[in-house]
């Protein structure tokens, strides 16, 4: 039944797994930069070309699903236009407002920083949403561990790995992502930290702090890179450790990182 | 040499379609594992003692791609390979000549394929950020049925093709042999 024939001799075998060993420790200890750096400077291009194909097929593929909703929705706007045109003339005053209230809140002002705009050319392939991949790299004056943005003020993620055209981002829903952050209106101090394939969490909370459900999380500015006052997402659910020294609260990104497409990298102030 | 290095290019090729093109596509966030259903397909009637060196460069275009550890994808590669290669051997030798029973074996390779490529993906993430509670719970193994559903539909719209691909190159080396 069985065949005297080996897939392999004992000395190919013995290759490969000192082969694979090597390539473990190396990976491990970051001794491949090198061969990364490499190889995207000659995948890059394939890179953009097929996540960007990939994006706009899929993009006319919704819309043609979306057809059948066209008329009701059509109908929908029209009725929202009219509401819009009312509400159109009290906006003017209410972007002074929220200047005012910015400052008052202690939110980042949006004009302050060196931005440099990059494309979304690639994500995770494992589908857990842990990092992008952008189209700007070392050429451009990117760095590692700089914050990266998108248009209001949101922060999205930190700059993991720097390549001489791209880069990439890791997002705050990833295990190893950890941010000092606080609560907006209750000024409570805690670390956003990703949770495998489960959200962010907001962790470390004084027990005698206030969390409540709805209340905006942003950046706290301790520690080097970060500046303080960049929005993080809402506070979802809230929670006491198992230990009860702590709280902790889920928190909802503003922004859906499958869907995003253009980031800013804050370069410096 | 030329014609290794264009199978070399078309597993570069093969890598980014799987790994950026589909990915807009799975809004469940995997991708199907397009590069392994095409491997075990060839790898079931080849001789892997020749062609295990084309695993390697499978597994590190994945591993560049995936941003993870690098030589997680060579070593799943090599074990799928190897166990279709094992089993393919021993126990479904005489099924190669009805298309159909090889059709059913090769499902049971992809499923098998599907899943010890999972597992070793897993053990590779849980190895980077000490966490195995995600494979273990319904969520995972959730995604993992679904992986082997998307698998085993691409294995159905490709098995025939590559039949028709292979015979035509076989065909054509024995023509040109004589």
């Amino acid at each position: 039944m069985f065949s005297r024939n080996k897939i392999f001799s004992k000395k190919k075998f013995s290759f490969i797994v000192i082969f694979l060993g090597l390539i473990f420790f190396l990976s491990f200890n970051r001794f491949l930069r090198p061969v990364e750096n490499f190889f995207w400077n000659i995948a890059l291009p394939f890179q953009k070309i097929f996540y960007i194909s990939g994006q706009k097929i899929e993009g006319e593929v919704s819309f043609l699903k979306s057809i059948s909703q066209l008329k009701i929705e059509n109908e929908k706007l029209l009725k929202e236009n009219q509401a819009l045109s009312v509400q159109n003339s009290f906006l003017l005053d209410q972007k002074k407002e929220n200047d005012l209230l910015r400052q008052q809140l202690d939110l980042a002002p949006r004009k302050e920083y060196h931005l440099e705009a990059g494309f979304v050319i690639g994500k995770d392939p494992r589908g857990l949403e842990n990092w992008i991949m952008i189209d700007k790299g070392e050429k451009n004056g990117i760095e590692k561990g700089m914050p990266v943005i998108v248009s209001d003020g949101i922060l999205i993620g930190t700059v993991k790995d720097v390549y001489k055209n791209s880069s990439s981002v890791l997002l705050l829903s990833d295990a190893g992502s950890l941010i000092n952050v606080k609560n907006i209106q209750t000024k409570a101090k805690g670390i956003l930290k990703g949770e495998y394939n489960l959200g962010i969490i907001m962790d470390l909370v004084d027990h005698a702090e206030v969390l409540n459900v709805g209340d905006e999380v942003v950046t706290s500015g301790l520690g080097e890179s970060i500046p303080r006052g960049l929005l993080v997402g809402k506070i979802q659910e809230v929670y006491e450790t198992s230990d009860r020294l702590f709280w902790q609260a889920v928190i909802i990104p503003q922004i859906k990182y499958s869907q995003l497409e253009v980031v800013f990298v804050i370069k410096n102030k | 040499m030329i014609r290794e290095s264009i199978i070399i290019f078309l597993i570069f090729l093969l890598a980014f379609f799987q790994n950026s093109f589909f990915l807009n596509f799975f809004s469940d966030s995997f991708v199907p594992d397009i590069i392994l259903v095409i491997m075990i397909v060839w790898f079931s009637q080849r001789n892997l003692q020749k062609k295990w060196f084309r695993m390697v460069w499978v597994g590190f275009f994945l591993d560049m791609l995936s941003g993870g550890l690098v030589g997680l994808n060579i070593f799943s590669f090599l074990m799928i390979t190897l166990m279709v290669s094992f089993l393919s051997e021993r126990f479904f030798a005489n099924q190669k000549n009805d298309s159909l029973s090889e059709f059913f074996v090769l499902s049971i390779f992809v499923i098998l394929g599907t899943v010890l490529n999972s597992l070793i993906a897993e053990i590779g993430i849980w190895g980077m950020q000490k966490n195995l509670l995600y494979t273990f719970n319904f969520i995972g193994i959730k995604k993992i049925g679904l992986k082997i559903f998307y698998n085993f539909i691409f294995l159905i719209l490709v098995y025939w093709p590559i039949k028709r691909i292979d015979a035509f190159f076989h065909f054509r080396k024995r023509v040109l042999d004589k």
